[in-house]
């Protein structure tokens, strides 16, 4: 049983779309109808439909702040999202987690809104509020009756331009605590909880932006002070910095009033100069051991360095990862779950964030299954792929899945405001997700071949994740490998 | 286990689509609005010291649910919502887990588990390759697809509910997986701590308490599934839900088709489920999960039926204490304190309206184990009476709940989860037109009645898993109420102790 509050805070480690967008077919013939569209034809394969149009309109106020609006009125519902352009990437060494802390700090009030009112407004409406912050950016949220839009709209415009005057020191140790049991409950006290930060860490160089986690360490929580708090909010929390959708049952040309009346006297900040981040390579295989006393069977998780959202390789990395995985007849899981029924599952996925991204296949034994052999086969799927390209159904297969989903996944106002939102936020175009849709139609065998050259012949993480003191399990244990168990976290 | 289910996490509707030729589709383009954009207004004499006013709450547009039957008695309920090309239609048997034969808990999920793994007329590669050329994976219960695919997936659908093959070498497959993730599960403190919650609560061995075990999986063969099968899986136990793009006359000629010759036979769902013996006192049942950095807390009790008149002043009465992130368990432990992410709490109505339960709960950090279990009592006392709910505390819960309804109705899944909650409770089907009185019918002084009757702090069980050599000593400290290091029947462990329980 979980808390049925919902979490304020995930950090998604994949920068795939909100709404899971996937590519379609290969004709790219007809409009899929989503509200406020025109209504199409299908096309003819029994899959195969196009890019669906999010329709739109885009201004910029003179302070810099991007406004997304999207009008669909099949329900009387409205999203607001807002988009800061910041993430745990941007944070200074010694103060990982800040981005999130941060995040938490924005829900206890402002100069025109008392600590503990901006639930109560929203929740007196009938509305959901939320907030989430990955590597590269920090997204809220409100799901509302679209009566309760311009509550929305003076909240959200009253904690970005007005956060400081109420900030104090019981606030931000307040929030500390919590983030800190927030980490207790996704990482510490989970069996191999620290498995992604240790992932991370091998595989950037010290103080790589994206070597970090997101959620940070109990120490670096432990330093932040109210100055960093305020250092971060003028430097990032600034409306040249943000996109605010707002989608669903509204008037666009009234939105556009309340959002220049509510934002546009609130004063661009600081110009920000983004670091080229690129994305790493690893020269050599590292092998990293963890133990865990919470955890009593074995894992083990292989982890390449790949590319980010931007890079044209992300969608056939993307389709090598459906050619291992996607259901029983993919070659990894037909291989390990169920020709040799070594696993009860297995994942494969190209997870991608703004500048770099990770190829990673986890897979979960069966009890009594050597992690050795099963590193044997992995091998022996993947040097396949190496060797010579998969077949054109191979490609092909996952293809109507993802069209299918893309549908789905746009049905709700919160679904496209956030697809926006961050189609806006990393290319400027709130549109591009449908290049992300045409981008994978366009995926040959040849590509997957050529990425799975490219990237999976190179250096990688193996992590052998072993119950206490049972380093007998770790896969090729004559090999030299790193352990990498965190001590008791300094609380 | 111990799901939330209150009644907005229930109720999931979307509003009737406009008839999309009433929609202007503005023209895009990338720069901008293709239309002239609104005069800027000033924004001097902008007041933010008060919030806008709140227009009136937008008209609730509830789907009409068109109920039918087909020729051999099905019942089908079909919600017709035009706004995007996709349709979700669920097959809502009752078969449920209590029916598993005593020894051999599994065999529900097990048969619905080997539906999937080969028919009379495919194997399990040539369903999943059905599957991926529609795009969409067709459980046996059910599937969310396009429009134009709905035929080919209700035959896929009628294949594995009607005529499923039940290979041997997959049972084995399935059963290896399912003891290897049961063992996992034993790794996850809330999976434990509902286990010892279950056999607190009920008894060991109550219809309520049984749950697969390696033991059970072990016992379980291919005849029990094939029985299983024939037994409940029949027309007269299931009902279809159908939502989306899609018309009734043209889902009941669907479905007529598809499912309309399938055979009856079989019999009834029916089961009894024995009230359990009431706890005699409050108890603190200990589980040592070692190393630990938080400990888990259940503090629950048996609850009423769906059917109690006072659903609708409990759901706001739970709303109060830790139905939201503005109750008090979450304030408390939360913002307050810090000692936990989140905290919360929340009646239990199972299928049907027999036996529900009370659960509040937390993940708090180890050494706040025993403050913790002292401000959740603190907070069951108020409500139960000695801290009525306020006015404000009311009308913040009665607004919530009234004004939240439109973002229920909104994806085909919603109306189809809309539909499903309908049906499986027995509700009326105009339940969900009427639910704003019912909720406004209600007074604070009903809330606190309710609550007071349905939550007892004096008869609870508290479960507890954590590292017991942490905590123990400061629960047993506290005199709220004795403490019994358990195992994960909530058995005694011997006096000895140092026993991990694991």
């Amino acid at each position: 049983m979980s808390s049925p509050l919902p979490p304020r805070a995930r950090w998604p480690r994949t920068r795939r779309p909100l709404a899971a967008l996937a590519p379609a077919a290969l004709a790219l013939t007809a409009l899929v109808a989503l509200p406020g569209a025109a209504r199409a034809q299908a096309g003819a394969a029994s899959a195969r439909v196009a890019a669906p149009r999010i329709p739109h309109t885009k201004f910029t106020l003179p302070n810099g702040l991007t406004v997304v609006t999207h009008e669909d009125h099949s329900a009387p519902v409205a999203t607001v999202s807002v988009h800061y352009k910041v993430g745990s990437k941007h944070e200074k060494p010694g103060r990982t987690g800040f981005a999130h802390l941060f995040e938490h700090i924005m829900f206890e009030g402002s100069q025109n809104v008392p600590e503990g009112s901006f639930d109560k407004y929203l929740e007196s409406a009938g509305a959901n509020n939320n907030g989430t912050t990955d590597n590269d950016r920090t997204l809220y949220y409100e799901s509302m009756p679209s009566n309760a839009l311009e509550t929305a709209l003076w909240l959200e415009s009253d904690r970005l331009g007005f956060l400081l005057p109420t900030l104090d020191q019981k606030k931000l140790d307040g929030q500390r605590d919590i983030v800190k049991n927030e980490r207790r409950l996704r990482v510490d006290n989970q069996p191999f909880g620290s498995r992604f930060e240790v992932v991370s860490a091998a595989i950037y160089p010290a103080g790589h932006p994206y070597s970090w986690p997101v959620i940070g360490s109990m120490r670096d929580l432990s330093d932040a002070t109210l100055d960093d708090v305020k250092d971060f909010f003028r430097t990032y929390y600034t409306p040249n910095n943000t996109v605010l959708v707002v989608a669903g049952d509204i008037d666009p040309a009234k939105v556009r009033q309340q959002v220049t009346r509510y934002f546009g006297d609130i004063p661009r900040g600081p110009a920000l100069t983004r670091p080229k981040i690129a994305p790493v390579t690893l020269a050599a295989e590292k092998r990293l051991v963890l133990e865990d006393s919470k955890a009593r069977l074995p894992q083990i998780a292989f982890t390449w360095p790949s590319v980010g959202i931007r890079s044209n390789d992300d969608a056939p990395l993307t389709a090598l990862s459906r050619v291992l995985t996607q259901d029983r007849t993919s070659r990894l899981t037909k291989l390990l779950v169920y020709d040799r029924q070594l696993a009860t599952n297995v994942g494969a996925f190209q997870g991608s964030n703004e500048d770099v991204g990770e190829f990673t296949i986890n897979v979960t034994p069966r009890p009594g299954a050597s992690l050795t052999e099963i590193e044997r086969l992995v091998d022996s799927v993947v040097t396949g792929l190496v060797a010579a390209p998969p077949t054109a159904a191979e490609v092909e297969r996952y293809k109507n899945f993802f069209a299918v989903s893309t549908i789905t996944g746009l049905q709700s106002v919160f679904g496209k405001a956030t697809t926006l939102g961050e189609s806006e936020l990393y290319f400027g175009d709130p549109e591009h997700f449908r290049k992300d849709l045409t981008d994978a139609l366009a995926v040959t065998p040849a590509d997957v071949h050529r990425v799975a050259r490219q990237y999976l012949s190179k250096g990688r993480i193996v992590l052998s994740m072993v119950p206490a003191g049972q380093l007998t399990l770790v896969s090729k244990p004559d090999l030299p490998y790193v352990n990498v168990t965190p001590k008791p976290a300094v609380q | 286990m111990a799901p939330h289910t209150t009644l907005r996490a229930a109720l999931l509707l979307t509003a009737f689509a406009l008839p999309l030729s009433a929609q202007q589709a503005p023209r895009v383009t990338k720069d901008g609005p293709a239309r002239p954009a609104a005069q800027p207004p000033r924004t001097s004499g902008l007041d933010r010291s008060k919030p806008p006013t709140l227009p009136p709450t937008p008209q609730l547009r509830v789907p009409v649910i068109e109920t039918r039957t087909l020729s051999n008695g099905i019942t089908v309920a079909v919600l017709e919502n035009h706004e995007i090309p996709v349709v979700n239609v669920r097959a809502l048997m009752d078969a449920p887990a209590v029916l598993d034969p005593q020894g051999k808990e599994g065999v529900a999920a097990l048969t619905f588990a080997m539906l999937s793994e080969g028919t009379k007329t495919r194997t399990a590669e040539q369903l999943a390759d059905a599957f991926a050329e529609l795009g969409t994976t067709v459980s046996p219960t059910g599937f969310l697809t396009i429009t134009k695919n709905v035929d080919p997936a209700l035959e896929l659908m009628r294949d594995q509910l009607w005529e499923p093959s039940f290979p041997q070498a997959a049972l084995d497959r399935i059963r290896a997986n399912q003891v290897a993730n049961l063992r996992r599960l034993k790794d996850q403190p809330t999976y434990l701590a509902g286990r010892v919650l279950a056999n607190a609560l009920y008894g060991t061995g109550h219809p309520y308490e049984r749950s697969t075990s390696e033991a059970s999986l072990g016992a379980i063969t291919r005849d029990d599934l094939v029985a299983f099968h024939s037994t409940y899986v029949r027309p007269q136990n299931v009902k279809f839900v159908v939502a989306g793009d899609i018309t009734p006359a043209q889902a009941m000629e669907k479905l007529e088709r598809v499912f309309g010759k399938w055979p009856a036979g079989g019999q009834k769902a029916r089961y009894e489920v024995p009230a359990p013996t009431p706890l005699a006192q409050t108890t603190i049942y200990l589980f040592d999960r070692p190393s630990s950095t938080q400990s888990v807390i259940y503090a629950a009790s048996t609850g009423p039926r769906r059917d109690v008149p006072e659903y609708y002043a409990l759901d706001l009465a739970n709303t109060v204490l830790g139905g939201s992130f503005l109750s008090r368990l979450n304030s408390n432990l939360r913002e307050t304190h810090g000692y936990a992410y989140g905290a919360g709490s929340g009646f239990t109505y199972r299928r049907r309206p027999e036996i529900g339960q009370f659960t509040a709960s937390a993940q708090v950090q180890t050494d706040k184990t025993d403050s913790s279990v002292v401000e959740i009592m603190n907070e069951l006392r108020g409500i139960a009476g000695g801290r009525p709910v306020t006015q404000a505390e009311f009308d913040l819960a009665m607004s919530n709940a009234v004004k939240g309804l439109p973002l229920a109705f909104e994806t085909v899944s919603q109306i189809a989860g809309a539909a499903t909650t309908i049906l499986q409770d027995s509700l009326p089907l105009d339940y969900y037109s009427t639910i704003s009185q019912k909720y406004e019918a209600v007074t604070v002084a009903d809330v606190n009645a309710a609550a007071k009757r349905y939550i007892d702090p004096g008869k609870l069980a508290i479960v507890i898993v954590g590292d017991r050599k942490q905590i123990e000593q400061k629960l047993r400290a506290l005199n709220v109420a004795p403490v019994v290091v358990v195992d994960e029947q909530a058995k005694p462990l011997p006096a000895s102790g140092g026993g991990s329980g694991r």
